[in-house]
Parts: structure tokens; sequence; C-alpha cells
């Protein structure tokens, strides 16, 4: 019995993946768990291992190809036996024998929903931005017309062509997807989630002092420097455990609340941003917060991220301290209900006891999904999370562990 | 185009009328076996005047009044043309074409094929077109498509005055029938025409402006009303190209598609009925020989299909305007 080997999603949201490399040749006997291939899905490269002991048959799909998931790519035979017919031939019912499709000839999962109903309507099209079309290699499922009676134009070719032209020498540039992939997921949660934002200037002394006292004991315990990064991650994901709401997701039922706490940390990579998560975050204390951070990190900085590093976040975190901007707003990552906008600590003159003082301050954004989350939501999460920063003690014990309040809070 | 550069040299204006008029006479000077026959064409000179003073330079030997009798004048013409003279035969309203069908379309379209080229009929038939003149359904009509739809004959259009001086000469230098349409509602139009001597080969099309936007095909008076059009269109940011094929037949097709080639948009303008009429075989042209690069469907604008009615805001709807035209060509541009 022929095993297939299928174009994995390893992420939630993924659409496609690209074979680097096949790392066994068509016809070579290969063991259950032996590497086959590699692939690179929209964040990530990773090896696909042998579901079982054959022989590799029926390769679909040559290297440097996107191919959507769920797409067979290959199979594994027993000695003499031939790879079952292609899917597609056996789905439009033509009776061919085995042939390699190219990848060009498979429409993304994203391609055929987005043009489900133009191609059902039959599409109109002018003659010569059919054949500029062709002449240019644009995909007409991925063109909005704009004729009079919303007709392909010339024109609209023309700028497709152009964008597809800029799109692939940010590729060459970048050689990676995740640029892509940024403009896609940016543009869908920008144009489909209603945004507002909710701003609070917190005072950040007793962070500071926090980072000190704690930073030397997490260094010689963990071997790893504590950041503000850290903090916020641990105090964001320990007041979150007040406001399920704020943790929750948007789906096509409604609003899900998600039993995890996975902060995201949004990470300036060569093409973009990536946002890695860190599981679980307000179960476990700083040390492990920061050596997950710094792992996260360099592996981010390599190109490196697992697939898994990438999935189930449910909150994300976006510092731009360090680069001195005072505040800036995020752009949510959907599913997720928001994202908190982190800028650079700064001294500020500001009032204490009613005289002119200087205090560290730093200035937080809450982008929030109103769908999900409403005003009165996102402001007592603010406060309750300026509250925790500027008195950050109660969360965590001496060593940076559970502080007594965060485990007092009833489990949900 | 060479004529076209004589065109911009010439500071001389003359009216559509005249230039006609100095076309035939200057031929008949050049050639004695040139002569005029119709209806009212001698002491009336037309009830157009066009023909006014011929009849005092070269006499009644050379311009012939005839009976109302359109079929017999025209057969006359056409065994006088076969048997060595040059005859240009006046059809007062284009409407009485159909009295001449038989001796233009089984005569004179045949007498050089059937006889093996030994004939030839070398004879020119001038008539009238165009509504607006509020002269009713018989007198107002555009039938030039009728004559283009038979082989043997060739059809010109003119839409200027140099045009027409022009192109009539090259009509009464062709060695078999030419039909010659004038639009009556032009003979006043006023533009350059040179003095002497010049031709425009039948056959050739003239870009009368230079556009990149859209393409108004347009022949006799239409080409006005493009041009009018056109500069409506400049000031919505359209940039029309008018196009006047001048001749239906022969008919400069190259010029025609690379101008569709060029801006992708297309609209063919004739006075004629829009239903089986000259838009229908330029549109087809068009479509032919510029598919891959056309943008749009092909429009097309003539007659509507009823007879021209006397009443004057019935028949200002029956044709092309320069309003209709422009809000048709930004429909087209998509503005």
């Amino acid at each position: 019995m022929a095993i297939s080997i299928v174009m994995p999603a390893l992420e939630m949201a993924q659409e496609t993946g690209k074979v680097i490399s096949w790392l066994k040749k068509e016809g070579e006997p290969v063991v259950k768990g032996e590497p086959l291939l590699e692939i690179e899905t929209d964040k990530a490269v990773m090896e696909i291992e042998s579901p079982g002991d054959g022989i590799l048959a029926g390769v679909k799909v040559q290297a440097g190809t996107d191919v959507p998931v769920g797409r067979t790519i290959a199979w594994i035979v027993r000695p003499g036996e031939v790879p079952p017919m292609d899917e597609i031939a056996v789905e439009s019912g033509r009776k061919t024998t085995p042939v390699a499709v190219p990848a060009s000839a498979f429409l993304t999962p994203g391609q055929s929903a987005s043009s489900a109903q133009p191609a059902t309507q039959s599409l109109k099209i002018s003659p010569k931005a059919r054949r500029l079309a062709g002449e240019r290699g644009v995909n007409l499922a991925d063109v909005r017309g704009s004729g009079p009676g919303g007709e392909i134009l010339a024109s609209d070719i023309l700028a497709a062509a152009e964008s597809k032209a800029a799109a692939s020498s940010a590729a060459v540039d970048g050689g990676s997807s995740i640029s892509r992939l940024m403009a896609e997921r940016t543009t869908l949660s920008w144009t489909t989630v209603p945004h507002f934002f909710v701003v609070s200037e917190v005072d950040s002394s007793a962070l500071n002092e926090m980072r000190w006292k704690l930073g030397s004991k997490i260094e010689q315990s963990c071997g790893v420097k504590l950041t503000h990064t850290d903090l916020m991650v641990a105090l964001v994901a320990r007041v979150l455990q007040k406001h399920p709401r704020v943790n929750a997701s948007w789906d096509k039922q409604g609003v899900r609340t998600n039993a995890e706490i996975n902060i995201g940390l949004a990470m300036a990579v060569d093409n973009g941003v990536v946002a890695p998560v860190i599981r679980n975050a307000d179960k476990i204390g700083l040390g492990e917060i920061a050596m997950q951070r710094r792992g996260l990190t360099e592996r981010a900085r390599s190109g490196k991220l697992r697939p898994a590093d990438l999935a189930g976040g449910t909150f994300t975190i976006s510092n731009l301290g360090m680069y001195g901007v005072d505040a800036f707003t995020a752009i949510i990552i959907p599913p997720q209900a928001a994202i908190l906008a982190v800028g650079r600590i700064a001294d500020r003159v500001v009032p204490v006891d009613g005289r002119p003082g200087i205090r560290s301050m730093m200035t937080l954004t809450l982008s929030s999904d109103h769908r999900v989350v409403d005003g009165a939501r996102a402001a007592e999460f603010l406060r309750d999370l300026a509250a925790a920063i500027s008195n950050p003690q109660q969360c965590f014990d001496d060593t940076g562990g559970l502080g007594s309040v965060v485990r007092s809070l009833p489990s949900r | 185009m060479p004529e076209t550069h004589l065109q911009a040299q010439s500071d001389r204006e003359l009216t559509f009328a005249q230039a006609i008029r100095e076309a035939l006479a200057e031929e008949m000077r050049r050639d004695p076996t040139v002569f005029i026959l119709g209806e009212d064409v001698a002491e009336a000179g037309t009830p157009f005047k066009v023909l006014s003073g011929l009849l005092e330079e070269f006499g009644k030997e050379r311009v012939l009044d005839t009976p109302i009798s359109e079929a017999g004048f025209t057969g006359l013409a056409v065994g006088a043309a076969m048997t060595g003279m040059r005859p240009v035969v006046d059809i007062m309203f284009g409407d009485f074409v159909t009295l001449t069908m038989d001796q233009m379309v089984n005569q004179a379209a045949k007498v050089h094929y059937m006889s093996g080229g030994r004939w030839k009929v070398p004879m020119v038939m001038r008539t009238t077109m165009g509504a607006t003149r509020r002269s009713a359904a018989q007198h107002s009509q555009s039938l030039h498509a009728w004559f283009c739809h038979i082989p043997g004959l060739k059809v010109v259009l003119p839409s200027t005055p140099y045009d027409a001086k022009g192109l009539l000469k090259a009509a009464i230098r062709d060695e078999n029938p030419v039909v010659f349409f004038e639009d009556k509602m032009m003979y006043k139009l006023k533009g350059p025409v040179p003095a002497g001597d010049y031709t425009v080969p039948l056959g050739v099309a003239d870009i009368k402006r230079v556009g990149e936007d859209i393409t108004l095909i347009a022949t006799s008076s239409m080409v006005q009303v493009a041009l009018s059009a056109a500069a409506l269109l400049e000031e919505s940011g359209i940039s029309a190209e008018v196009v006047d094929p001048r001749t239906m037949w022969p008919l400069d097709e190259q010029t025609l598609i690379e101008s569709a080639k060029k801006t992708s948009r297309v609209i063919v303008l004739d006075e004629g009925y829009e239903r089986y009429g000259v838009t229908a075989e330029l549109a087809s042209v068009i479509a032919t020989g510029a598919f891959y690069d056309l943008d749009a469907p092909v429009k097309r604008m003539g007659a509507m299909h009823v007879p021209i009615p006397f009443s004057p805001p019935l028949e200002d709807v029956t044709v092309p305007t320069e309003r209709t035209v422009f809000e048709a060509a930004r429909a087209l541009c998509g503005r």
C-alpha cells in the first residue's frame, strides 16, 4: 500500500510550502523517520521525514516550486509497486497515467477562494488585457478589473505585472517569502480587522529597578541577560489572566477565548517581521522567559525558526523602544484580538506629589480588534498592566518566579 | 503625408463647395473629355450653388441640364464613359441614387470585368448625403453603403475642402466608376485649399488629429463632429485620435488598424444607417486586425434605424453629434 507524502500544514494560516530540496532521489529506498526533503513554509525551513519504509516514487514537484498544503508531492511505495494515479487527474475524471504536474498548474487555496466567484461568472477581460496577461505571466485570478463593468483592462494587467515585478525583485533581494507574507497578512488585518487604539503613559521606574535587581540573579542562574521585553512578556501574561477577552481570538463563529496565554514577540528579520511565541508565558518564571526569548531571537536571525515557534500566539508584544521610538501603533496579527506597542523608556518631567519631578516613563499603545475587545475592556487591561508595571514586585518572587499575587489568582 | 503638408502650407481658404467647383473647372480645362450632366446643373448651378459659373466658362455642351430621369442620364453617362468621355454625373439628392442602381451596379460596375478589361468606365457620380437640413425622409439619407457593397465601384467621402478638391480630381482621372458623396451640410465649411493642381490618392486614410486614448474613425461630416468631440474630450483629459478613411473603397485598412492598436479603443462614426452600414464594415476591420490590442468593444455610431424625420428636434437625435460622441467616448474610456 503506497503512502502519500503530503505538503504539510505546519502553521494555522499556512497556504503553501516550497520544496527547497529533495534529500532522497526518486527510486531510492527510505526507512521511516529518514529525512526526505526540505520545505520552506512562510516562516521557516524544515525537513519532512518519511512516514514509512519503502521506495520514494512519483515525485511530482521539483525543488524550488510552491505547493498548496495538503497536496500529494510524492509517494512511498513497496518494491515493484506503481504509485497511484495523479490526484488531479483522478479528480477531473480523466484517465491518465501519472505525470509530473508543474506547480504552476496548481491554484493556491487563497487563489481558489478569491477567484471562485469570478470564475463562475465568466471573467470579463479585454482581448488586449488577455494577451498582455499571457505575455507577462499575470494570473488573471489575482487581477481586479477597473473597466466600466468591472472588466479587466490592459492597464490592470500592466499594473499587476509591475507589482509582480516589484515583488519578485524584493524576493530576489531577500530570497525569502517573509516579505510577501508580511504584505499579505498586514493588508488582510488592516483592511478586515476593525482596529482601535488606547494609549497610556506608564511610570517604569520600578520596572527598571526590578530589571537590575533580578537581572544579575537570572544571569547567574540561567546564563541569559534579562531584558525589558522579558519583563513585559511576564507582566502582560500575568495581567492577561485577569482579562481573558483581551487574550481571545476572533473566528467565524465569533469570540473564542483561549485556554493558553501564548505571547508572540514581534522581531525584525532581514525581510520583514516575524512573531515567534513564548507559550504559557503566564505559568513560567522570568528566567525561563528570557531563555526562550533568546532562543527565538537567535533562530529568527538565522532564519531557522521552526513552525512550532511561530504557532499558537494569543497576544503579541511589539517593542520598538530600542530604536528610540516614543510611541507607535501596531497592526493586529489575526486571529489575535490585540497587540501591544511598547515605546522607549525615557526620563520625563512629570508631576510628583504636586511638583515637577523626573521619572522614567514609557508609552504603551494597545491595538484591539473591536469585534472582540471594546474600549472599556481595552482600557481596563491597560490600567491593570500599568499598575503591574509600576508595582512589578507583586508579580514575581525574588528569583523572578511567579509572585504571590499571581499564584493567588483563580485558575480559569 | 505630402498632401497634409500642402494643406498646412496653404493660407488660401475655400468653402467645400468652392473646392468642388475648382476641382471640376481645373479638370475640365485640363481634359476636354470631362463634362457634367444632371438636373439643374447649368443655369441653376445646382440648388446648392456648387456649380455656379461653370456654364459660363464651359458652355452648355459640357454642362448639360437633363430631364428628371436619373436612370436615363446615368445610363447615358455609362455609355459616354465607355466610348471615351469622362462624364461627371450630378445626382442632386443622394436619396435618388436608388433610381440609378441598375446602371451603376449592373452596368458601370461590371463592364470592365466582363469585357476582360477591354472596356473602361471612367465616370464619376457626384451626389449628396447628410441629415439635419430639415429636408425630411426622402432628401436626408446617406446611402453610400449601397455602393460600398458592390465590387467594381469606388466610393469617396471627403470631409474637408482640401480633401474634396484633391479626391475629386483623382476620381475624375480614375479609369473606372467612382461615386463621390458630398455632405450637403458641409458646402459652406471653410478650409485651406492650395491653388493649382494636386490630387489625393484614393485608398489613403488621413489622421486628422493625433491622440493616444481613443480612436474616432469618422467619415464625411462625421469627421468634423469627431474633431469637435475630440476637443471636448481633451478638456476631460482624454486624448482622441481622429482618423478619416476618406475613401470607403479602396479602404486603407492598415492606417485604421494601426491607430486602433495604438489607442486600444475605437468608435466608428458614419452618417449612414448604422444597421448593416459602413460602421459595421469598419468595426469588423478593426476587430479582425486589432483584436489582441483592443481594450474595449468597438463602438458603432450611425443614423438611427428610422426614416430621417422632418421634425427638427427628432431629426437632431437621429444622427451622431459632438455631444453623443463625447459621451460615448467617455463611457468607453471608463471616465
